[in-house]
């Protein structure tokens, strides 16, 4: 049980006991006063301005023993401060002041992991802020009143929250906690290697070191965080003031977690030290010397899809060639601002990086390879350039510059620095394998000599180098700071001899072991006498049956769901574990991407109508229970929405105006409607969905009355979903709408990644942990499953990111070039990775293998087993327990007519059968995002189409050209947007191209050409024909982009090749343009791709007639999809066509 | 002027904010010009130097700034132990309330009076007299305490998130209407004055 936990528990129990001496909880005011008095706190009321409130909201006074709050606003705000301050008292014993600044009663238990959320975190006087707002919520309305009222009484929230005289908010987070989050166990065990009662002397030498900077080695499962804070309780003992210590971490759970561990020993410290992030810090030094840095006071914070936003305006106006993508820039810009991230990460700023990039080009001399090179650098570099302003202007940082800023700062300015030194006498570092260059200088500036600098970390515990982290700083610490002392921790006390010394030999060749002290654990546990174990199925299908049979075999033998856990490396192959698994009935505890789950995508799919009046979102909606529409009625009532330009909402009343539809359509579509009576176009999409979640669908309430695993895991994604929803970025626009947009967006940059993170609250459910590796670093269980020692499994495939760092960058790596500082990065980590995972077990480790791949070829296994072969037993035939093949629906159309398809049509079947079905079958359009890129594409398409039409054979003048390109501009470009003349250069560039390649030349007549086959015709309209001098036909393909490197393997160029072929035998050829790049390229394809291509059209014209539409799910294609939210079950019933 | 009159502190604080350069020598002249203000100028400096002007989410231990400047505050010698120990610090809970009982006055004005948010010159003497009798400490010592500057946070060393809003002092009468006491407390205390 945490200390949220416990306030909750101790809030609920003084309301229990308050009504059971007749208190009236109803009565809030009342209430809480007459508590304040049971326990001799006076309370006292007090103006707004009234300077003894010490300008905050409320005051605890322990001297006096009194609760000052402010006395204004409904009686509900005067309860909740007073029950606030009530929490310290309760709580904390009353013995400490307080002012408190601000309360929050719909405050969340836990931030949403995703954004600036992720990196900033909170002192460990904020925590207890925290901690006495859910105190207080607790005390008024306990979580177990809140649901008798709300399940038993069927009480709305709007009822409860009307009769208490709350807000209707508080009261709506109370009733989701209640009832989405599974009640947590009174007591939480201890984690059972910290419970080990025998003492390590290294751990006590280490905590008492002085005299000289400090590096603890601290091998897995040898009590590094104890070994920490016993650290700081030295340093208390000794006398030295908790203000002068800074305890510095990695993450926010760590930070939390010491934080609460030094707590527990000494409040008073815990509260006066600074415990938190190096962003938290940075960021604090940001603050206090924004002068200095020509910032304001409090600088906005923006995360990588803010930054994004903010440089996409400005995109299109750069000099770039190599990274010049009209068409979507998001993924673009997303890598550089990787690589720019990476720049702050070294402290190299745009002359710096500039700079780089220039030396590259100059020691290029011409090859032409690394000409390449340098120019991508430099074009970052401008990108780099342009980011860095854009910041300036909108006065913003980022992530990377709450390290970098504060490092320059620090280092050039003498009074800065004396004033950090002389505040921070003591510094601690938690991870010390996970720092980078930035923020070894950030210490080297403020610890100065290193005497009073103690470190923690272990290097082959080294993953996380995606953010410059970079193990070889544990190996220079003693260059860092000379006169360093190097020690390490001596005991295990999480795992059997047997692990020990198989990660122990794996330990030995890592490159991250090279400068470091070799490994020496010896194991307090002992042996167990059972080697971990490699079991090697035949495929990977057979692989998850061999997991499944292993995790029943252990459960038979005693070993809960809950203590045992699998470990991947990739997210997408834990879903594909979990998946199988649930479907050989054993229970995980896998949220997996949350906006993917069907409870979440059905609430999306119903969100999304309050914007789109073409209605797309019925799709998926009338899939529900409770509002069911056949496939036939939704298909009719997206057709009618779609030809009759229906605004936003416009679908609703559309029932009565289809005369197709049945009775109980209509019924449905009312029912649906009537979701959104109330609801205005600037409501909250938080305030939306908690009315429908709890009131409206009740869904909530089903939740918690079903009370098995499924439905368990869907109260938590939903929680999680809702905490997600509460703190949206503030920007212009109807709220419902940006949601979506913002959720497309992270789930395209996988920026909604720490959101498949399980609350807190999941730990008491028993199920198996699914986690990648890097989530289970500091974790242990008893029965640890590792899948995939396969080629490419494990480790994985280096893929160098699409912006290298410029050669010379990446400071771990001096006179590597950056792609080979990449790959050395990448195999250290993956050695790492293997490390961690190893190392998380207690009992019993089981790796896992499989022979064959799909196509029925061999794979061979992991090059890291080799190595700890010796120490593993082998099993070639594990046991499996196979699940059973789930069939893929299949959708039952009756053409009227003999279908008709273009080639674009098709082209797209092949990239995903299920979004051809929705576009070209169901004709559901969705809402697209209009981009001003898309805006000006569609300008150029208008154009290219009336070229195809009206000009087929003649050659307009530049005045005809100059009128219908302004008059598509006006029609359809971004004629509003602040850079709309640079999009219209751009957009009148292309077309200028497009004129270009068509002089010189003969035009002939485009003519469809047709492919015909039993099951339909496939139509194929060239986009110009012309006659080479030569006497040669040139059929030409047009297109915006510029080219993928293969291309020509789309099934479109396939179909166009085969139609040309078939209309004018082999003296015409097709030729590809390219607008964006400004190249033709003559189609080429081999006879055999021109085979296996055919072969593949002929699938695909049967697929379609078939019904058979399956889903091909791909992270970077799907977010763009205009079905993205409505994708996955379908309606019902059969589907009439006519073409 | 008398040399504790809390204009002249104040006075002296808003002189010092607007020096060109508040280093250690400008600190240093004016610590020894005014001792009696000691600890209010090494706040203030600490504050000008460290303190964001808005609200931060991050917390900064309130008691951080004065102990990692123990040091520099113990060069500082002579002048520092011119800070004047609160007479109230060590009173408990109970001995607080107690307090408050003798005096004829509830915990509120009391909280008022220690935090020094009444003007102490026109706190009837008759009630200091009474305070330091039964504080046990000499009136002197009590009147040197109450001359200081409003107190920012409570008796501990807390402080408030971002630059704290400026306290300002009331005359006792209006505290003595502002602080919830009986008509007849108000009664006997504004008798006082006379």
């Amino acid at each position: 049980m945490d200390a949220v936990d416990a306030a909750r528990r101790i809030a609920e129990s003084v309301h229990q006991a308050a009504v059971d001496h007749g208190a009236n909880p109803w009565r809030l005011l009342e209430f809480v006063l007459q508590e304040a008095t049971k326990r001799g706190i006076l309370v006292y009321g007090l103006p707004p301005d009234d300077p003894q409130l010490k300008g905050g909201q409320a005051v605890f006074d322990s001297q006096a023993q009194a609760i000052l709050y402010t006395d204004a606003g409904t009686d509900f705000d005067r309860a909740f401060l007073i029950a606030h301050e009530l929490g310290h008292v309760f709580v904390d014993g009353g013995k400490d002041d307080v002012v408190t600044q601000r309360v929050e009663p719909d405050r969340s238990v836990e931030d949403a992991p995703v954004g600036i959320e992720k990196i900033l975190d909170y002192g460990a006087r904020e925590r207890r802020e925290i901690r006495m707002d859910l105190f207080a919520r607790e005390l008024l309305l306990p979580r177990s009143v809140a649901l008798a009222l709300h399940v038993d009484q069927g009480m709305s929230a709007a009822a409860i929250a009307e009769r208490l005289g709350a807000r209707l908010a508080m009261v709506q987070q109370q009733l989701l906690d209640a009832l989405l989050l599974p009640a947590s166990p009174a007591a939480e065990p201890m984690p059972k290697s910290a419970a080990a009662d025998v003492d390590d002397p290294s751990q006590e030498t280490a905590a008492r070191h002085a005299g000289s900077a400090f590096l603890l080695q601290a091998g897995p499962g040898t009590g590094k965080t104890r070994t920490l804070v016993r650290r700081v309780e030295h340093l208390l003992a000794e006398g030295v003031p908790p203000s002068s210590i800074l305890v510095l971490t990695f993450s926010n759970k760590a930070a939390g977690e010491l934080s609460e561990r030094i707590s527990a020993g000494n409040r008073t410290a815990a509260a006066a030290m600074w415990i938190g992030t190096f962003h938290s810090f940075g960021l604090d030094i940001v603050r206090r010397f924004h002068d200095r840095l020509d910032l304001p006071a409090d600088p906005r914070v923006i995360d990588r899809t803010e930054g994004i936003e903010l440089l996409e305006e400005e995109f299109p106006r750069l000099p770039l060639r190599h990274y010049r993508n009209l068409w979507d820039p998001t993924t673009d810009l997303g890598d550089i601002l990787n690589a720019i991230s990476r720049a702050h990460d070294e402290v190299v700023d745009v002359a710096g990086y500039r700079a780089l990039a220039a030396q590259m080009l100059t020691k290029a001399a011409g090859d032409a390879e690394a000409t390449l090179r340098g120019e991508k650098c430099a074009e970052v570099g401008i990108a780099f350039e342009a980011y860095e302003r854009l910041k300036k202007k909108e006065q913003a940082v980022d992530f990377g510059d709450l390290v970098a800023l504060p490092v320059r700062l620090v280092e050039k300015d003498a009074e800065v620095r004396a004033a950090l030194q002389s505040r921070h006498r003591h510094i601690l570092v938690d991870e010390y394998q996970d720092v980078n260059h930035a923020s070894v200088r950030l210490l080297k500036a403020i610890a100065g000599t290193g005497e009073t600098l103690w470190v923690v970390g272990d290097a082959r515990q080294s993953i996380y180098r995606f953010r410059g982290a970079a193990s070889s700083n544990v190996a220079r610490f003693g260059n860092d700071f000379p006169g360093a002392q190097v020690s390490q921790l001596a005991l295990n006390y999480r795992s059997r001899q047997e692990i020990i010394e198989t990660f122990t030999t794996f330990s030995r060749p890592m490159k991250a072991s090279s400068g470091t002290l070799p490994l020496r654990l010896s194991a307090q546990r002992g042996a167990s006498g059972v080697r971990p174990e490699l079991r090697v199925a035949e495929t990977g299908e057979d692989e998850i049956s061999a997991i499944a049979a292993a995790i029943e075999e252990e459960r038979r033998g005693g070993v809960a769901y809950l203590d045992q856990a699998v470990l991947c490396a990739s997210n997408a192959r834990l879903g594909a574990i979990a998946e199988g698994l649930e479907a050989r009935g054993i229970p995980v505890l896998h949220l997996g991407s949350l906006f993917e789950r069907p409870e979440i995508k059905d609430l999306l799919a119903l969100l999304s109508l309050f914007s789109d009046g073409r209605a797309t979102g019925l799709v998926r909606v009338g899939t529900s229970p409770a509002f069911t529409l056949p496939l036939q009625d939704v298909a009719d009532i997206l057709k009618y929405a779609s030809e009759n330009e229906v605004d936003s909402m416009g679908w609703a009343g559309l029932g009565d105006r289809i005369p197709s539809l049945s009775d109980a359509s209509r019924r449905s579509l009312a029912k649906i409607e009537a979701l959104f009576v109330g609801i205005g176009r600037d409501t909250a999409a938080w305030s939306i969905l908690a009315h429908w979640v709890i009131d409206r669908l009740e869904i909530a309430k089903t939740i918690y009355r079903q009370n098995d695993l499924t439905s368990r895991m869907q109260g938590l994604a939903l929680w999680q979903f809702m905490n997600f929803c509460r703190r949206q970025p503030a920007r212009a626009g109807v709220p419902a709408r940006r949601l979506l947009d913002r959720i497309r967006r992270l789930v395209l940059l996988a920026e909604d990644r720490g959101l498949h993170r399980l609350p807190h609250a999941a730990g008491a459910i028993n199920a198996v942990r699914l986690l990648t590796i890097h989530a289970s670093k500091g974790l242990e269980f008893d029965v640890v499953h590792i899948p995939g020692l396969v080629t490419s499994g494990l480790p994985r495939n280096n893929m160098p990111p699409r912006c290298l760092p410029p050669d010379g960058l990446i400071h771990a790596y001096p006179g590597l070039t950056g792609l080979d500082a990449v790959k050395a990065g990448h195999e250290e980590e993956e050695e790492c990775l293997f490390f961690v995972a190893l190392s998380r077990a207690r009992d019993r480790l089981l790796l896992y293998g499989y022979r064959l791949q799909t196509d029925g070829r061999a794979r061979n296994q992991s090059r890291f087993i080799p190595p700890i072969a010796d120490f593993l037993a082998r099993s070639v035939q594990p046991p499996l327990l196979p699940g059973a093949p789930r069939p893929s629906p299949v959708v039952s159309v009756e053409w009227e007519q003999k279908p008709r398809w273009n080639d674009d049509q098709i082209n797209l079947f092949e990239r995903c059968p299920r979004r051809f079905f929705y576009t070209h079958v169901l004709h559901a359009r969705g809402r697209r995002t209009e981009t001003p890129f898309l805006k000006m594409h569609n300008v150029v398409l208008d154009v290219m189409d009336w070229l195809k039409t009206e000009h087929a054979m003649t050659h307009p003048s530049d005045a005809e050209v100059a009128s219908r390109f302004a008059e598509a501009w006006q029609a359809k470009g971004a004629v509003d947007h602040g850079y709309a003349e640079d999009y219209l250069r751009i957009g009148r560039r292309l077309v200028d191209f497009l004129l270009g390649i068509r002089q010189g030349n003969a035009l002939a007549e485009i003519k469809p050409l047709t492919l015909a086959s039993p099951e339909c015709e496939i139509i194929v309209t060239p986009d110009s024909v012309v006659k080479a001098t030569s006497g040669q036909l040139l059929v030409r393909r047009i297109k915006t982009g510029k080219q993928r490197s293969n291309e020509f393997d789309d099934i479109e160029f396939t179909i166009l090749h085969l139609a040309v072929t078939q209309a004018y035998g082999s003296q015409a050829v097709v030729e590809v343009v390219y607008l964006t790049s400004e190249t033709k390229t003559p189609m080429t394809i081999t006879a055999r791709k021109l085979a296996t291509r055919s072969e593949k059209m002929q699938k695909i014209v049967r697929q379609i007639q078939a019904g058979d539409f399956p889903l091909e799910e791909d992270a970077r294609v799907c977010p763009r999809c205009p079905s993205f939210f409505v994708c996955g079950s379908l309606p019902s019933g059969p589907l009439r066509r006519k073409s | 002027m008398p040399p504790n009159d809390p204009i002249s502190s104040e006075e002296v604080l808003l002189a010092f904010s607007v020096e060109p350069k508040r280093d250690r020598s400008t600190l240093e002249r004016y610590l020894s010009q005014y001792p009696e203000h000691a600890s209010a100028l090494v706040d203030c400096s600490l504050e000008l130097l460290t303190l964001p002007t808005e609200i931060s989410p991050v917390w900064v231990a309130d008691s951080s700034v004065e102990a990692g400047w123990q040091k520099f505050r113990a060069q500082l010698g002579a002048a520092a132990e011119m800070a004047v120990e609160s007479p109230f610090a060590k009173l408990t809970p109970s001995a607080f309330k107690t307090l408050a009982v003798r005096l004829g006055v509830n915990n509120l004005l009391l909280l008022r009076i220690r935090d020094r948010g009444i003007r102490v010159a026109s706190i009837p003497g008759a009630f200091l007299g009474q305070l330091a009798t039964e504080l046990g400490s000499p009136l002197k010592a009590v009147t040197d305490y109450l001359a200081g500057p409003p107190c920012l946070a409570p008796s501990s060393a807390f402080r408030a998130q971002g630059k704290p809003a400026a306290a300002g002092q009331v005359d006792f009468s209006d505290a003595v209407k502002t602080s919830q006491l009986t008509v007849d407390q108000q009664k006997k205390l504004l008798a006082m004055e006379n």
